[in-house]
């Protein structure tokens, strides 16, 4: 994970130094903000938890023993929030009502879905009824591009969890992605 | 394991994170599971869809809010409550005066206020950028074969042909061949012989062979790249030169000033390519410039004048100091016409021959910031980098050495995502940046990597022909180790060594074993070799044309290294058809091997039998097609227009030639079909380029004005094994040599046009073919 320099900034910001608490906001604040955009599917939530995750991070970084692991203890708190978020406003139901709206949609007229950036849209919608755990699993992994490892550090769970986790999360995607899927592989055929 | 804990694995398996053991188990349950299998292919389906997904980007003023709304909200920090009982314990005045020291903070700024925004002052954020949909999808040819069913009949051949001698055959070949084989003389098929003659007066071609569509294609391709670099390419690399121009400008004010001449190696880099291309508009300070002038004024002079009438002027260049073959900057006489084109060449050419070499840490440095000048800014400068390198990939093939993503890459590895120019003096970071960066990606055959290995920018516009032969014959040649990138430039080593020339091997073993199942692709194929060709074995001894080019492939060499092949020109669509039909349809055959004679069928159609061959021309074109409106290239340019029909064309091809294997006669319609494919297809092609057409039948370039090739001799034959329907046959293919039915002639375009207007097609159902059919 991507530590390296922030540990001398990370040192002075828990000792109050506010200007290296802002060369931090600055350097991880777009990694923050993409985590928790598909988290949380929602723009004004994502600004509001952006906001509060930093708020925590400054209030605790006294109590952050190993200042090398800063980014993954930043995400930490960033999905910790997300998931709570979620779970508080039950937006994770509404999710999954609109998400099933969309697969029936999806079932009654594919022929609807031929391009694959609508694919993508869709998926982008679909991600967002994947449960909490998984979601932020397949977040880490496939939108940020995060290692078991490093998952599994951030989530505290074994790197073997990750895998079962993604595992889920994908197939859950695949299974209301699949006529879209096979759409756009035909599409593509028959554009070769 | 059953196939729900298996499903766990392939998760696992896409990503790369799995033991040894759990692979091994995965890979054995793949091969007997279909449902697995697909369930693999969907997720990795996923994945890159995810991976597309385009990552919302905040404007600056969203950022700005955000910044003021933290700032507003920002907190007393409370301490952990060990640390308050730890202070209280010590003494309740100094608790007094740590409280009031952490609710009132000093460094609340100058005036109280406190600017989050300070931090991000020099900073270029690596993370901003992200790949786009066109680096996620690499050419990928997805293809359906075309079904063959051969109707044979029995044939014997003569043991008295005149120059089978020469053949120096062994005597299972002889027997083999006479069993298999047919000619055609003179006094067996009279009348055979005599439309052959008439069309060779004619200077009408009597086939339409494999590498006639090849050359057809190679000919259009070429017009289409040129096309495309005028339309597409030309205002992208005046964009991109633009961007890093002035980016680097704003970076060097930022550079410590134990950095400044890295900076200004950089913006010298990129002056001369601004000169080369006229202007692009960059604002160039004039303490820069001056600075920058002496240099760029040398590296000039030495590219407009400096080139030599020998084959190389090696000189060493005043920016790099590395030395550079200055001859490679004259403009080919065909392409040097127009004016803009030639700019674009000689800038292309200057960008792909700049290596920032990772063996010197101040050309590293250079390369830095070449990376922070096209990420800033939005990744703007990326995102035209990107486009660039995706269209000249797709079309030249894929640059050996690292390029902007490599270095990305371990830019972020190394330095994290926001770097600034300071990072340029951190010596021990940048002694770990060179050491990854030269790790990157293994060189290559024909590149100078190993001793010039660094960043290079573009890479090269040349060999064409390879990516025909990859997508023909290794589609999915492989990915170089950890890494996602696709093999683009398969060599004729390849097929060296898959047919065991120790010297080859010798070579691959050095450089190309690193690939992904790269060992297991050359054994599969040498077997299926050895099984299939056991009886015939053409390719050991002997006077037959596929083997005398495929040894002259194989065992000439280039210099001392690289088989003649790997730096063809005149002959390549030969060698190519060659070595092309032998492994292009062994590949295929997975089952018992059925050798038949050749079909009696090809001196019906005056084509080739071979439907599979112009079927695969046809996805490569359709793909080229489907490709056009991402490149940003209209389809409606004439080019285009061109290759369409091109293809439609090709597509009537394999139609017939799949009704000439089944043994059906060729009707009118198809026989008009194929004499507007041999004469130039229908459309604007046969009204404007006649010569060019002629291009097409003269596969020898150099003698193009003088000769004027039809067809094939009749008494030479090319065989090769096809795919059928239980396993291979054997077909026979066009015979090229050089000496073959030069007219000495040229053809005018009046001549040529009074050709086409045939008024009747009787000729194609003349009574040479009762003769032959019996």
């Amino acid at each position: 994970m991507k530590n390296t320099c922030d540990t001398k900034e990370v040192s002075l910001a828990a000792t109050g130094d506010h200007n290296a608490f802002a060369v931090l906001v600055a350097k991880h604040k777009t990694r923050i903000y993409h985590i928790l955009y598909y988290m949380l599917n929602h723009e004004e939530d994502t600004w509001d938890i952006l906001q509060e995750t930093f708020l925590r991070a400054y209030q605790a970084l006294p109590g952050l023993k190993k200042h090398e692991l800063f980014t993954t203890w930043l995400i930490k708190i960033a999905m910790n929030l997300a998931i709570n978020h979620l779970k508080k406003k039950e937006r994770f139901q509404k999710c999954c009502a609109r998400m099933a709206e969309n697969v029936q949609n999806t079932i009654e007229s594919p022929e609807q879905i031929v391009e694959r950036k609508e694919i993508v849209q869709k998926l982008h919608d679909l991600i967002a009824g994947l449960p909490p755990k998984q979601k932020s699993v397949f977040v880490l992994c496939d939108i940020e591009g995060y290692t078991y490892k490093e998952i599994a550090e951030i989530l505290k769970c074994r790197p073997g969890t990750v895998m079962s986790r993604l595992h889920y999360a994908r197939r859950f995607l695949r299974e209301r992605l699949n006529p879209d899927i096979s759409q756009a592989k035909t599409s593509k055929r028959n554009l070769l | 394991m059953n196939c729900e804990q298996h499903g766990v694995l392939i998760s696992g398996f896409i990503d790369g994170e799995l033991s040894a053991e759990q692979k091994s188990s995965l890979t054995t349950h793949l091969q007997t599971c279909a449902i697995c299998r697909t369930e693999l292919a969907e997720i990795q389906n996923i994945k890159i869809l995810a991976s597309n997904i385009k990552k919302v980007t905040p404007s600056p003023a969203e950022w700005k809010e955000f910044h003021n709304n933290l700032n507003k909200n920002f907190p007393a920090r409370r301490f952990p409550r060990k640390i308050l009982v730890k202070a209280v314990s010590v003494a309740l005045v100094a608790l007094c005066s740590v409280i009031l020291f952490l609710y009132y903070p000093e460094s609340k700024g100058k005036n109280g206020e406190f600017s989050l925004e300070d931090g991000q002052k020099e900073m270029v954020d690596l993370s901003a950028w992200k790949p786009r949909e066109a680096t996620a999808t690499p050419w990928q040819v997805t293809h359906n074969a075309v079904q063959i069913t051969p109707a044979v009949l029995p044939y014997l051949l003569n043991e008295k042909i005149k120059g089978l001698a020469k053949a120096n055959l062994s005597r299972e070949q002889m027997e083999f061949l006479l069993k298999h084989g047919f000619v055609v003389t003179e006094k067996r098929f009279p009348s055979f012989v005599s439309l052959y003659r008439q069309n060779q007066n004619d200077k009408i071609p009597s086939y339409i062979t494999l590498d006639m569509t090849i050359s057809g294609f190679s000919h259009i391709f070429a017009r289409l790249r040129v096309d495309m670099e005028r339309e597409v390419l030309l205002s992208k690399l005046i964009e991109f030169t633009k961007i890093i121009g002035q980016e680097l400008i704003i970076l060097h004010g930022k550079v410590p000033n134990s950095s400044k001449q890295v900076s200004l190696r950089a913006l010298a880099f990129v002056k001369v390519a601004d000169h080369l291309l006229g202007s692009c508009h960059i604002s160039w300070p004039e303490e820069i410039e001056t600075l920058i002038a002496d240099k760029v004024e040398k590296e000039l002079k030495l590219i407009y004048t400096g080139r030599t009438s020998h084959m190389i002027a090696i000189q060493k260049s005043p920016i790099f100091g590395t030395n550079i073959d200055y001859n490679l900057f004259k403009i080919p006489w065909n392409e040097s016409k127009d004016e803009k084109l030639k700019r674009y060449y000689q800038t292309l050419e200057w960008y792909n021959r700049c290596v920032f070499r990772s063996s010197h840490h101040s050309e590293t440095q250079s390369a830095l910031l070449m990376l922070m000048a096209v990420i800033k800014k939005n990744g703007e400068g990326m995102d035209v980098w990107q486009d660039m390198n995706h269209q000249l990939t797709m079309m030249y093939g894929k640059p050996d050495d690292p390029h902007f993503l490599d270095y990305l890459k371990v830019a972020r590895d190394i330095y994290g995502d926001i770097i600034n120019p300071k990072i340029l003096t951190e010596k021990k970071l940048l002694d770990e940046f060179c050491r990854k960066i030269s790790k990157v990606r293994p060189p290559r055959l024909r590149s100078e990597v190993r001793l010039h290995a660094g960043l290079r920018i573009f890479g090269e516009r040349s060999y064409e022909r390879d990516l025909y032969l990859q997508q023909l014959v290794y589609p999915n040649v492989g990915k170089w180790k950890n890494s996602e990138d696709l093999r683009i430039r398969p060599s004729v080593i390849d097929l060296a060594v898959i047919l065991g020339n120790s010297k080859t091997k010798k070579i691959a073993q050095d450089r190309y074993f690193e690939f992904d199942h790269y060992r297991e692709k050359v054994f599969r194929f040498q077997n299926t070799l050895n099984k299939n060709l056991r009886m015939g074995n053409p390719w050991r001894k002997g006077g037959l044309t596929a083997q005398a080019w495929l040894y002259e492939a194989v065992m000439r060499t280039e210099g001392k290294k690289y088989p003649i092949f790997a730096q063809s020109s005149a002959w390549d669509a030969r060698k190519l058809t060659g070595i092309l039909c032998c492994i292009l349809n062994l590949a295929e055959i997975n089952s018992k091997p059925v050798f038949i004679g050749k079909s009696n069928a090809e001196f019906q159609g005056f084509v080739d039998p071979y439907p599979e061959f112009f079927n695969r021309l046809v996805t490569i074109i359709k793909e080229l097609e489907s490709r056009f409106p991402a490149l940003g290239y209209p389809n409606t340019q004439p080019t285009a227009r061109e290759i369409v029909l091109y293809r439609k064309a090709l597509q009537n091809l394999v139609e017939i030639s799949q009704k000439s294997l089944r043994g059906e006669s060729i009707n009118e319609q198809d026989g008009k079909i194929l004499a507007d494919f041999a004469l130039g297809w229908q459309g604007d092609y046969q009204e404007t380029n006649i010569n060019e057409i002629n291009i097409i039948f003269h596969r020898n370039n150099y003698q193009f004005d003088s000769y004027f090739y039809v067809g094939v001799e009749p008494v030479r034959e090319l065989w090769v094994a096809c795919p059928g329907e239980n396993g291979a046959f054997l077909a026979r293919g066009g015979v090229y040599l050089l000496y073959e039915f030069p007219t000495g002639r040229k053809i005018l375009p009046e001549k040529w046009r009074e050709k086409q207007m045939w008024k009747s097609l009787k000729r194609y159902r003349l009574p040479w073919i009762n003769e032959y059919t019996r």
